[in-house]
């Protein structure tokens, strides 16, 4: 294997996935993508077919797939490792974006397009502006905004509810599996015979997860507590409900815009 | 006693099993004088090789090469500590002979709502698997909620009981005192849910000493536990109603001195006290029984029987059977070993020496699959009646070896069965089962314990209390006795005789091992209902409970506080999303419920840190296994416990065929590390989360 993926399967029986993007919000992990991995891959099929709506809901599953060579693996690990961070990084600037909002002063050219979007939504949750009619465009897009914080949080809620289990293979074969329970109890199971470089970097993969875990729960935290602080800024009624998807949407909208002046200051020339 | 049993009894000791294979008795018998050498900790060498010879060829039988279990010294120090506190408690209980081991003014102990009730699951049990279970037992656990209702407890999560833990380290962690049970730190009733290997047969009898334990343990087998949960609420809701019927099956195989001593010292008396109501110093029964006489020896105590006693005919099903028989036992690894040992060897097997065919002997998939045995309980005196330990505890204590006589610990598959179709529990003995238990040193027979526990029983009592009042005092006195006659013997040797010593040790031995498979809290259903005692009467009234709910107008329960939420759904139907917005804010409660559990769960956890480093020669197998909910085949080769106040206990295997991997090693140090500053950070983001989401919902609602 020369490519690195890394995967995270257990999320796709839930009700209303289809709505959340394909990815972590993070940029780090892959959903529920089709399992090439030298560990056994039935588990997600298995799953399936086995919970029934309803049914008891099946644990987390982590795979780090890494390139056979193990500098590029270990400079892939060490790049996700920093996004992890620089991500919750952008996690504190959103939140003081979302604290720093003025209510009252309304939008105005120069305020961000993240920050404009936002507030625009709380006019019309105020009944002072625009009023949706069922079908409209802005209707619909309200409800799908919806549906993706529901399934949001029924997804964050698998996250503290069941255990993580970490698998790492190097060029296909197969390092090393970890369960993390969510106290932090470790349970580690290594393949006969694995030198150092590739216990490094199971630990690294675990490590990785361990981050995303973080910032997973610091982006609801963010959310959660930025729609009940607007919601009395504004007197939205229904306040921190109301607002959630719309605070959650702004949240989105200021990493993608963090990430992408990233990527401009980095671009070359 | 009559000479020619008493003949018996002067001559070797013989054990209670017989090997399958080999027609002979599982542990060959003893002297006094050689029993008694090992048990003062001083065996021959001789002995010794006799020993592992007799293992040696039973493992060749089943081909079997890994065999010896190494100790290490840190697990040996920790034994020896925890000894001292088990010994502790056993003095304790021996001497405070209360009728018992509740705090006084818990109540009447066969009431729940006095004393409560409890499941106990493994950490080590898949989350799904716990869950699918759970959901399987709902019925059961919703019944005794609604009684015990404070005193109801899980324990699962971070309460739950972790691999290699013994009692006071669980009770340490979970805050529970030593001593006299106090139902508000742990109920006096307590199901342990999952197999000997997951919560061990050492960790149930300790327990059992102080609470009401039973075990269930049907595997994977979700639907089992379902129908189990039923038959335990139809027999409590007055469904079922049984006959007040007991009946005795004692074979008598010719020229073995187990089973004669066994149908004539423990069987036939029995019998004689139950068919009187109200003996002098026993246990009076509140109704008349239906006292069968016992099915005993030739043309008796035969295999179809015995079936026809287990639902094959149900006009012989008696509410109530004691069986007095061996056990079948098989060598390590062997195919029939797990689903067999322990099966019941009935009058049909010839005698020591003779071939043990298939039909000798009951085994689970004897049971009539129409059997209905709903309500019924049994009582099966045999070794490995309910169950195997995967360790040999005979040779642990004979010869400081631990010898491994079964590929793990199991739960004997005949109890299991009869509790899959009907029965609402069975008590067994795990491991060997010691005959001449119930006679004292001066011939004398001594089934006190057996009649207490069957009166009990009788009377509609709670299987825990009949096991409770019976063997675990007995085991409590003779432990307590039997540690104080081994500390005087090191310095006086003519302290005790040989024979004194052997009956101790084998009347402790046995005492010890009788385990309830089933719900502790379970009763026979007979006869009519009683009326409750007045103490029931006073506890409903004073719970403001279901009733008192229920008089009340529904709109009464709706406070003021919620306009602002009438104004919010006001404002969400506005744009035609009502129900994404109840969907959301049902999601959300229910992530806070979550995550207040899981913290709930950490508190409960944080005294330690676990982690584990195993190795195997197949991970992908591993990672299967675990996909299917399999056993894990992997080898530990460290654990590292850190405690709340950082004090660190390391196990490595000392004497691993392949030594301690120093690349290992290292790794596992780092991976403490990691764990320890991992769990600090996700704690505390978890604790901010929470207190934010509950701040919303709170002003929310």
């Amino acid at each position: 294997m020369t490519v690195s993926r890394f995967t995270l399967t257990g999320l796709s029986v839930l009700e209303g996935a289809a709505a959340l993007p394909a990815d972590d919000l993070l940029g780090i992990w892959e959903l529920n993508a089709p399992q090439t991995t030298a560990f056994a891959a039935v588990a997600e099929d298995a799953v399936a077919t086995s919970s029934p709506a309803g049914a008891v809901e099946p644990g987390l599953i982590w795979r780090a797939e890494l390139p056979a060579s193990r500098g590029e693996a270990k400079s892939e690990l060490e790049a996700r490792l920093a996004a992890a961070r620089v991500r919750q990084a952008y996690l504190e600037a959103a939140e003081k974006r979302l604290s720093d909002l003025q209510m009252g002063l309304g939008y105005s050219a120069q305020t961000a397009d993240a920050e404009s979007a936002l507030l625009a939504e709380v006019m019309a949750l105020r009944g002072s502006a625009v009023a949706y009619g069922a079908g409209d465009a802005g209707a619909i897009s309200l409800l799908h905004l919806y549906e993706q914080c529901e399934a949001l949080v029924a997804r964050f809620r698998r996250l503290v509810q069941h255990y993580a289990r970490v698998e790492t293979s190097v060029g296909g074969q197969p390092v090393a599996l970890t369960i993390v329970d969510w106290s932090g109890d470790h349970s580690v199971t290594w393949q006969d015979g694995i030198g150092p470089l590739d216990m490094a970097l199971h630990m690294d993969s675990v490590r990785l997860v361990l981050a995303t875990r973080q910032a997973w729960l610091r982006l609801i935290s963010v959310v959660a507590s930025g729609a009940l602080s607007l919601s009395v800024k504004a007197s939205v009624p229904g306040g921190q409900f109301l607002l959630f998807p719309a605070v959650y949407r702004f949240v989105r909208d200021v990493l993608a815009e963090l990430e992408q002046v990233q990527v401009n200051q980095e671009a070359p020339g | 006693m009559p000479d020619d049993l008493k003949a018996y009894f002067e001559g070797d000791l013989v054990f209670n099993g017989i090997n399958a294979i080999t027609g002979e008795y599982g542990q060959p018998p003893l002297s006094s004088e050689k029993l008694a050498r090992l048990v003062r900790g001083a065996p021959l060498p001789q002995d010794y090789r006799d020993f592992v010879e007799r293992q040696r060829k039973l493992a060749d039988l089943a081909q079997v090469d890994d065999r010896l279990q190494p100790v290490t010294d840190a697990q040996s120090d920790l034994r020896v500590r925890l000894e001292e506190a088990r010994l502790s408690e056993l003095r304790f209980k021996a001497q405070n002979p209360t009728a018992w081991p509740t705090i006084p003014g818990a109540g009447d102990p066969a009431d729940i709502a006095n004393v409560g009730w409890g499941a106990i699951f493994p950490a080590e049990m898949h989350p799904n698997v716990r869950e699918e279970i759970k959901e399987a037992l709902q019925p059961l656990f919703d019944m005794r909620r609604e009684r015990a209702g404070d005193l109801f407890h899980i324990y699962e999560g971070g309460s739950a009981y972790r691999s290699g833990e013994r009692k006071g380290q669980f009770f340490e962690r979970l805050g529970v005192g030593p001593g006299l049970a106090d139902p508000r730190e742990m109920p006096f009733y307590l199901l342990l849910v999952g197999t000997p290997e997951e919560i061990p047969y050492s960790f149930q009898y300790q327990l059992d000493l102080m609470r009401a334990v039973g075990r269930l343990d049907f595997g994977s087998d979700i639907e089992a536990y379902q129908d189990y949960a039923w038959s335990v609420v139809a027999a409590e809701s007055g469904d079922i109603v049984l006959p007040r019927q007991v009946a005795f099956f004692a074979p008598t195989n010719h020229g073995d001195k187990a089973t004669q001593l066994s149908a004539q010292v423990l069987v036939q008396p029995l019998y004689e006290n139950l068919v009187v109501a109200a003996p002098d110093f026993d246990i009076a029964l509140d109704h008349d029984w239906d006292v069968l006489a016992p099915f005993m020896g030739e043309g008796e105590a035969t295999h179809d029987q015995l079936q026809r006693l287990l639902g094959g005919d149900s006009a012989q099903t008696p509410a109530l059977l004691f069986t007095a028989s061996h056990g079948i036992e098989f060598p390590p690894n062997h195919r029939a070993q797990l689903q067999q040992q322990g099966a019941l060897l009935c009058q049909d097997w010839p005698g020591p020496g003779s071939d043990v065919l298939r039909n000798h002997y009951f085994a689970a998939e004897d049971v009539d699959t129409s059997a209905d045995l709903t309500g019924m309980m049994a009582f099966f005196f045999a070794c490995y009646g309910a169950g195997t330990p995967q360790l040999d505890q005979f040779s642990s204590q004979a010869f400081k070896v631990r010898e491994k006589i079964a590929p793990r610990s199991f739960t004997a598959a005949l109890p299991q069965q009869l509790l899959k179709q009907g029965a609402l529990a069975v008590i067994g003995h795990v491991e060997r089962a010691w005959g001449y238990s119930f006679i004292s040193p001066q011939g004398r027979g001594e089934n006190q314990a057996f009649i207490t526990a069957m009166r009990t029983l009788m009377n509609g009592h709670p299987i825990g209390m009949a096991t409770d009042s019976s063997f675990d005092m007995r085991y409590a006195e003779l432990s307590s006795d039997l540690s104080a006659d081994l500390e005087e013997l090191k310095w006086n040797p003519s302290y005790l005789s040989d024979y004194e010593l052997v009956y101790r040790w084998t009347a402790n031995n046995d005492a010890r091992s009788y385990i309830v498979i089933g719900d502790p809290a379970a009763r026979l259903p007979i006869a009519e209902r009683e009326p409750a005692p007045i103490l029931e009467t006073e506890v409903r009234q004073e719970v403001p409970a279901t009733p008192v709910v229920e008089a009340v107008p529904e709109f009464v329960l709706q406070p003021a506080a919620l306009v602002p939420v009438v104004q919010s759904d006001h404002a969400a139907i506005g744009y035609g999303l009502e129900d994404q917005f109840e969907k959301l804010k049902a999601s959300l409660k229910s992530f806070t419920d979550q995550l207040a559990t899981s913290l709930g769960n950490a508190a409960e956890d944080i005294i330690t840190l676990d982690v584990r480093t195993y190795s195997t020669a197949d991970i992908a197998a591993v990672a299967e296994a675990l996909d299917g909910r399999r056993e894990v085949s992997a080898t530990l080769r460290a654990l590292t416990r850190v405690a709340f106040d950082g004090d660190l206990q390391v196990y490595v295997p000392e004497k691993s065929d392949r030594g301690v991997d120093s690349a290992l090693w290292s790794i596992h140090k780092a991976m403490v590390e990691e764990a320890q500053e991992s769990r600090a950070n996700f704690l505390a983001t978890m604790a901010d989360l929470a207190a934010r989401l509950l701040d919303s919902l709170r002003i929310g609602s």
